[in-house]
Order: structure tokens, then sequence, then C-alpha cells
């Protein structure tokens, strides 16, 4: 019952004109976003982390996090009609949704993504609403041991399951961790790895890191790969894109199933949208009555990892907000946007900020629904605007980098730390190193270090802390399995290369 | 002859490790002077940077070791492929060499100009127009409407 208090508390947030217009700007950005291979939510929402600070925290996160879901929508279109998914999570529907646009169907396939992205994205709400206080509530009993050790459990998940292979994610990780160490120290005030420049005593930002390594990296790479956009003709008016009832009961339990694994993957920290969209497409695939039609048109195919990388984006709000471990790339800089604002994601946040919380997660509905509406109703404008702005945005993602990363601190350091982090991203991808992992490193970094002195001070420098205390000795046992069970995929799936979420492949 | 060519096709990877090695040494000899344990037995701000630095020796002699065992070679982009990449990237470092000089309007309008009409092939027209259109439209939208203060540049001595 207090939970249903908080949700009306929160939709009261949630619906005040302001936040109504930044949620619908903020899920059609994300639909465009998502559509527009080139550009990632993650590179999206770093760039437009700092022009969204004017307007507070409630309205910036509601915007950001609309952008963040409303992309998982959007790389459907580009998956149906071009056979080009327009985000890492939408390969799998690549495809049967292409095959399908093949057929003649490319409206069937939209309109079944849509609503099966529309029910794993609102039921995933509704478990981010029942585990995430309860998750908070358990957290609130971590001492710095727990911490420490939660923090290696999530930088070894997203490294363990980031990338071609294990070696490579956890020297990003580290990459990343270095990255952190940059500036004061928290503890004794000494300056570490300034090389005598001023302004690297506040440390490196993960802002412009991020900007760099998702935007001007992708697009760097866009450059050097050429791809072209050549969309399907199709009617997409919207009375052709709603299904049938035929099609909705084919698709109904593959709705559900995916709703289920989409969740419980996006729960953990580096499993992501884009695993969840394959995992729930193999467990389709495998109890399906018509399992040889998938690959070839299968309306299933479509509804299962749409309906998963959906849930998945809600649930990975749940590590996020309750514990303060962004699960994955895009929710770092989340995370790094709560922090912009003077709040600490983890148990606290519940109880310290609820307006923003639960103004947030209604706002989730809220954006859902939006989502629904756009992509069964205005299909052919998002497809003739993708036809019309592809040519331009290059430029506008320089631009929009520069401008945002500027707009934070006003200072040409950060222009400058996003190029490098650009260069760096797009060096890291041809030598196949995963990106992802850097931007959690530096994020989570500080936290970490913090977390082990404490800890280490509070057991008299004994490392007997981590292994007595159950929760900590827990997380550490699932992080050594993680590690393990990726070091045993690397050796029989040679470089089978795993999407991280964040942008094609990456 | 024949064992240089073995090790040529790792050349990429290779060149990976060296720039790890390099940051390993970086991070040791540039952290000497700063104390391992503080007041109390507690650790210092040299703790962590060297546990990272040692975890990422051990990591990229993995790494090394691995791209051997496993013979994994690089497909790199050919040059003639990096020619727009790195016109791309040149305008960006136009960027932050004119930012403050020049100012971010002008900046702005000469770096769209370069990059519709050089990279992307619009005519003058088109290029210029467009290029007009984002300066304006950026700052209408950072300066007025988000209210953050964009570099002036020439224009400082027409506004002081």
């Amino acid at each position: 019952m207090e939970i249903l208090q908080f949700l009306i508390d929160g939709f009261a947030v949630a619906l005040t004109p302001v936040n109504l217009a930044v949620c619908a700007l903020g899920v059609v950005l994300g639909t465009l976003v998502g559509a527009l291979p080139g550009i990632g939510p993650t590179g999206a929402v770093a760039m437009l982390l700092a022009a969204t600070y004017k307007l507070g925290p409630t309205a910036a996160l509601i915007m950001l996090a609309g952008i963040f879901y409303g992309t998982q929508y959007g790389g459907t279109i580009t998956s149906v009609l071009m056979g080009i998914p327009g985000e890492s999570a939408s390969v799998v529907t690549t495809f049967d949704g292409y095959q399908l646009a093949k057929k003649g169907r490319a409206g069937t396939a939209l309109g079944i993504a849509a609503i099966g992205s529309f029910v794993g994205g609102t039921l995933s709400v509704m478990g981010l609403m029942i585990v995430g206080p309860t998750l908070a509530g358990m957290a609130l009993l971590f001492g710095p041991a727990e911490y420490f050790c939660l923090m290696v459990l999530a930088l070894s998940l997203i490294s363990a399951f980031t990338g071609k292979s294990l070696v490579r994610g956890l020297i990003a990780t580290v990459l990343g961790l270095l990255l952190a160490l940059v500036g004061q120290d928290v503890m004794t005030g000494m300056p570490r790895f300034t090389f005598g420049q001023n302004v690297l005593l506040e440390g490196i930002d993960f802002l412009p890191v991020g900007v760099g390594m998702f935007g001007l990296a992708e697009t760097i790479e866009g450059f050097e790969k050429r791809q072209t956009m050549q969309v399907l003709k199709a009617d997409l008016r919207w009375f052709q894109v709603l299904p049938s009832r035929q099609e909705l009961k084919e698709s109904f339990g593959a709705m559900l199933r995916g709703t289920g694994v989409g969740f419980f993957a996006g729960l953990l920290p580096g499993v992501g949208s884009t695993i969840a969209s394959f995992l729930a497409y193999g467990v389709e695939q495998r109890v399906s009555k018509n399992a040889k039609e998938f690959g070839h048109g299968a309306v299933a195919g479509v509804a299962a990892p749409e309906t998963a990388n959906n849930a998945s984006s809600g649930a990975s709000f749940v590590p996020m907000l309750s514990l303060g471990i962004p699960g994955g790339a895009t929710s770092a800089v989340l995370l790094g946007a709560f922090i912009m604002f003077g709040l600490q994601p983890g148990p606290s946040l519940f109880r310290d900020a609820p307006q923003v919380v639960w103004g947030l997660i209604a706002s989730m509905y809220i954006g859902n629904v939006m989502l629904l509406v756009i992509n069964i109703a205005f299909i052919p404008v998002i497809v003739a605007f993708m036809d019309r702005i592809k040519a331009y945005l290059p430029l506008v993602i320089l631009l929009l980098s520069v401008f945002g990363v500027y707009s934070y601190r006003n200072a040409v350091a950060d222009i400058v730390i996003m190029l490098a982090a650009g260069l760096l991203g797009y060096a890291m991808t041809k030598l196949e190193f995963p990106p992802a992992p850097v931007i959690l490193g530096l994020i989570l970094g500080g936290m970490l270090e913090t977390s082990l002195r404490q800890a280490l001070e509070l057991s008299n420098g004994s490392l007997t802390i981590f292994v007595t205390r159950p929760i900590a000795v827990t997380f550490l046992a699932l992080a050594a399995v993680s590690v393990l069970l990726a070091a045993r995929r690397g050796g029989k799936n040679d470089g089978d290369p795993v999407p991280a979420e964040g942008g094609d492949g990456r | 002859m024949g064992f240089t060519k073995g090790i040529g096709r790792y050349l990429p990877q290779l060149a990976a490790a060296a720039a790890l090695f390099a940051l390993v040494a970086t991070v040791v000899v540039t952290s000497r002077n700063m104390p391992m344990v503080v007041d109390g037995g507690s650790p210092g701000p040299r703790f962590m940077p060297l546990v990272l630095a040692v975890v990422l020796a051990v990591l990229t002699v993995w790494y090394v070791a691995e791209t051997f065992i496993k013979k994994q070679v690089l497909t790199l982009p050919r040059l003639a492929d990096m020619a727009r990449p790195a016109a791309y990237v040149g305008l960006a470092v136009l960027v932050v060499l004119l930012w403050e000089r020049l100012g971010a309007v002008p900046t702005v309008l000469l770096v769209s100009v370069l990059e519709l009409k050089g990279l992307e092939g619009f005519g003058w027209a088109k290029a210029l127009g467009l290029a007009v259109f984002l300066a304006a439209f950026t700052w209408l939208l950072f300066e007025v409407v988000l209210g953050t203060n964009l570099p002036l540049g020439v224009f400082k001595a027409l506004v002081y």
C-alpha cells in the first residue's frame, strides 16, 4: 500500500506540464537516436546531460531516462526497414523483422515490436517499483567492505560479458579505474597524476569521456565504414502497423517470456539489453512449435527480443537506483547525472529524494504509453525525418558534443578530454577492446577506492574483512564465478562478440 | 624473415601492449613520491595506483599470450579509408584551437562550412546556408535558452 501511495505522489510530479513535455521530448529523441545508426543511447544521454542541467534534477532525469528507454523502441525501425540495427539491442530484430519487411509485412513487424516494447517496458517498471525499494532496504546493511565487493562484482560482470574477450574487458576496466585516480586524493588531498596541470586537480569527469567514447568515436567509425541507409518502401500508416488478432495471439506468449528473461537479465550489471534480446530469442526458438520459421520472418522472433530489450532497460534502473551500481554504459552516465545533481543513488535515495525517484518511475509509465503511440501512429514521419537528417548527423553530433561538454564547466580542457577520449574509443574499437568498462571504471573508481581504504582502516589493514563478512564474501564469490564462466566461454567460442549496451556493438 | 613476418601479423596488438606497459611504468614512476601508508596504518594515495599497475601488467601479459595462442589477427582499415575519419578528427581539433580565440559562433560557422562542403560534398550555397542556420540555432539554444556563457572570441572587443 505504501508503494502505491509513493507511486501516486510520483504521478503528481510526472504529470506537471514541464515534466510531461520533457518526457515527450526525451522519448522522441530516444526514438530518433535508436533509429539512427551512428549515435547510441550512451552518447546521446552524455551529450544532452550538460544541456539539461538547468531543468533541475527531476525534469532532467525524466528526459534522459526517456532517451534511454526510447532508443529500445527506435532501434527497431532501422532493423526492420533496412536490416541495419539502429543500436546493439536491435541486432536480433533484424533476423526476422527484416525478413518480414521483405515479404511486405513491415507494418506487422513494427506493430508487434511496438506493442512488445510497451509490454516489456511497462511490466519492468512495475518490477522496478516492487524490487527497487526492497533492495534499497537490504543495502542499508552494507558497510564499506560490502560496497567494495559489490562494485568488484559489478565491474567483473561488465568485463566478463562485454566484448570479445575477458582479458580485454578487464584491461578496459582497469583503464577506467586508472582514469578515476587522476585528481586530488580524497583522503589526503594529495594531487595524483595531474602532471602540474591545475585543470586536472578536479579529476577527469565522466561526461567528456562518455561523449567522446560513445558519441565521437562512433561517428569517426561511421566515416570509416561509409554506412549507407537504404530504406525498404512500405505502407506504414497506422492501420497497417496495428497487428491482427491472430498475430497478437502468436506473440502473446513470446512477449511474456521476453519480459521475464529481459527483466532478470537487466538486473545484472553487465548483461544489458543486447544480451537480454539474444537470450529471449534463443528461449523463444527453443519453445516454439514453429522453430524453423525463425530467421525467415517469425512474428515471435520479433516479439521476444523487442520485449526483452525494453524489459531489460527498465530493470537496469533497479541496481542503479537502489544500490548505486550501473548496469551498463548508459545507466553509468545516468548515474553520473544523479551525482551531478548532488543525489547519491543507493539505499538512501528512496528515502532522501522520493519525489525524484517516484517521479522518474511514474514518468516511465507515461513514457511507455507515449512511445507506443509514436511508434504506431508516426512511423512514416520518423522514417522521413531519418532520411533527411542522415547527411547532417556527423556535424550535428560534433557540435552537440562540443556544446554539451563545454556547457558543463565552461572549460576548453573538457573539449580536449572529449577529443582524446574519442580517439581512444575509436582505437579501442579497432583493437576489439570494449569501451563500456572504461566509463564504468571511471564512474565507480572513486567509490571503489574509498570503500577499499575505509574497509582496510576498519580492519586495521587486514584483508580478512572481505572474507569474514557473509554479504561481502558472497559478492566476491559471484565475481569469481562470472570471471570463470567468461574465461570458459572465451575458451569455447573464440572471439564471438558480445555487443555491449550503449550503441552499435559497444 | 618468416619469424618477423609471423610477429608482424600481430603488430597492432603488440603496439597496444607496449602502450599498456608504458602506462604501467608511468603510474609506478609518477607515484613513487606518494606514501603507501598514512597515519594509523591505513592505505595511502599510492596504494590503489600500485595495485592497478600490477594488475594491468599481469593482464597485458595475458593479452599478449592470448593473441599468440589464439592467433588473433586484426583487420585494420586501409589508409585510404582513413582519409575522411582523419578529416573529421581534424575538424574537431580545429574546434579546440579556435573555440576561445575566434569565439563559439564563428567557429561553428567555419567548421560547419568545412564539414558540409569538404566532407559531405554539398554546394557552397547549401553549405553556407546550413552553417548560418546551425550557428544561429546553437547560439540561441545554448546561450539564450540554456544560459551557457559561450566564448565571445573576436567579439570580446565589441562587447567590452
